[in-house]
């Protein structure tokens, strides 16, 4: 049903006066409805009357557009119906710029989450193998530690044997090397690659393997190696290092590393050496 | 009889919130209530409803939203909300005063009776 052109130029001349055009449909809606129901109430209640009477009433019965218009005017601020439509519009663009940027974001912190592990110079060099060591054990230990909110957690371990010439006791014989890739995990970004300068190791048989910052010096008999005293690698949740345990006994069953930091002796993390002295 | 326009205005946003006090309305439904309720006695042009409803809307004594009327036409209609209330509360007591305080003037220019 096309719209009663009396009835559209009624609410034409009320809008005019309305400044804040943006509620010009709503207004126009509202009392278009209002025409077409006193309208159809005249039609019904006075059966036989002329539609173009019914139709002057109805817009009579409004009273005056231009008045009305005015009056709603000051109902329908411009100012305030602007700040209200670009305070909406601020808050969609900040909602919008909000999800764009933690889309980007995502990827770099799942690329943090699911960060590769990282192997330094010696288990790079266990892993390569040039035949000078024999591999007796290539292995994921479940020993983990929790101790100033990182979890430490031993990635990958290779026990090798290798037939060592001279060592400080002027002995040749067997011994074990452990290589491991250590990882320090921190929920906090910025708590990242923990200073490890302070470990060594020792078996089951009391045997110890002093700390040795040099990367290429094999001059100690029994040392703990690290690639530096700093991670291999840090990511914003988890650090790795290159850990290297040698001249082990063959008989020992197991070596655990230490954390002696201001003389007091803490259990690092203890790894069980697969068959221990049954590798031979 | 029909009621001096002047008589009326004073009083139209008591008698909007009170016809809204009873349910959901829309602006010809209250006009339509407003005139059967009061036997024709209340007629105002029909326009003047608006800048009320939308004033009381502003001050966030009603809100509205639209929905399908039983003609089958969508309407605006208008929700009386607890600040509304309390509007029509402080303007029921405002008229009782003032209704109070004209009867007895005009009591008291009634001629004595013997």
């Amino acid at each position: 049903m096309s719209a009663n052109p009396a009835f559209v130029d009624f609410c034409t001349r009320v809008c005019a006066c309305v400044r804040f055009r943006p509620d010009h449909p709503s207004i126009q809606r509202e009392l278009m409805g209002h025409l077409e129901d006193r309208y159809d109430a005249i039609l019904e209640q006075e059966k036989g009357i002329l539609l173009a009477d019914a139709q002057a009433r109805t817009v009579a019965a409004m009273g005056d557009p231009e008045s009305l218009g005015r009056y709603l005017d000051q109902m329908h601020s411009p100012f305030w119906g602007w700040l209200q439509i670009w305070l909406r519009r601020a808050v969609w663009l900040l909602a919008a710029v909000t999800i764009v940027l933690a889309l980007l974001r995502l990827e770099p912190l799942r690329a943090c989450l699911t960060a590769p592990v990282q192997h330094g110079y010696v288990m790079e060099y266990r892993i390569e193998n040039n035949g000078s060591y024999e591999i007796l054990a290539d292995w994921r230990p479940p020993s983990t530690l929790r101790a100033e909110d990182y979890t430490f957690s031993i990635e990958r371990a290779i026990l090798a044997r290798y037939r060592r010439t001279v060592g400080a006791d002027g002995e040749a014989g067997d011994v074990l090397s452990l290589a491991l890739t250590l990882k320090a995990a921190n929920i906090n970004p910025w708590l990242r690659g923990p200073d490890l300068s302070w470990l060594y190791a020792r078996d089951d048989l009391g045997n110890r393997y002093y700390a040795s910052e040099e990367i290429f010096t094999t001059s100690l008999p029994n040392y703990v190696r690290k690639t530096g005293s700093a991670a291999t690698v840090t990511y914003p949740f988890s650090s790795y290092y290159d850990v290297s345990v040698s001249g082990i006994d063959p008989a020992a069953a197991e070596v655990t590393l230490i954390f002696d930091r201001y003389g007091e002796n803490t259990v690092f993390l203890t790894i069980p050496l697969k068959g221990g002295a049954g590798h031979g | 009889m029909k009621a001096d326009k002047n008589l009326l205005s004073g009083s139209t946003t008591l008698l909007v919130l009170s016809l809204l006090a009873a349910g959901d309305k829309y602006g010809y439904e209250m006009i339509a209530e407003l005139e059967a309720k009061s036997d024709d006695t209340f007629t105002l042009k029909e326009g003047t409803l608006y800048p009320i409803l939308h004033g009381l809307e502003n001050d966030g004594a009603v809100n509205s939203y639209e929905k399908e009327a039983p003609s089958g036409r969508t309407r605006k209609y208008y929700h009386i909300t607890k600040k509304g209330f309390r509007l029509l509360d402080d303007k029921k007591a405002e008229w009782k005063v003032f209704s109070e305080k004209v009867n007895a003037i005009v009591a008291g220019a009634s001629p004595a009776t013997a």
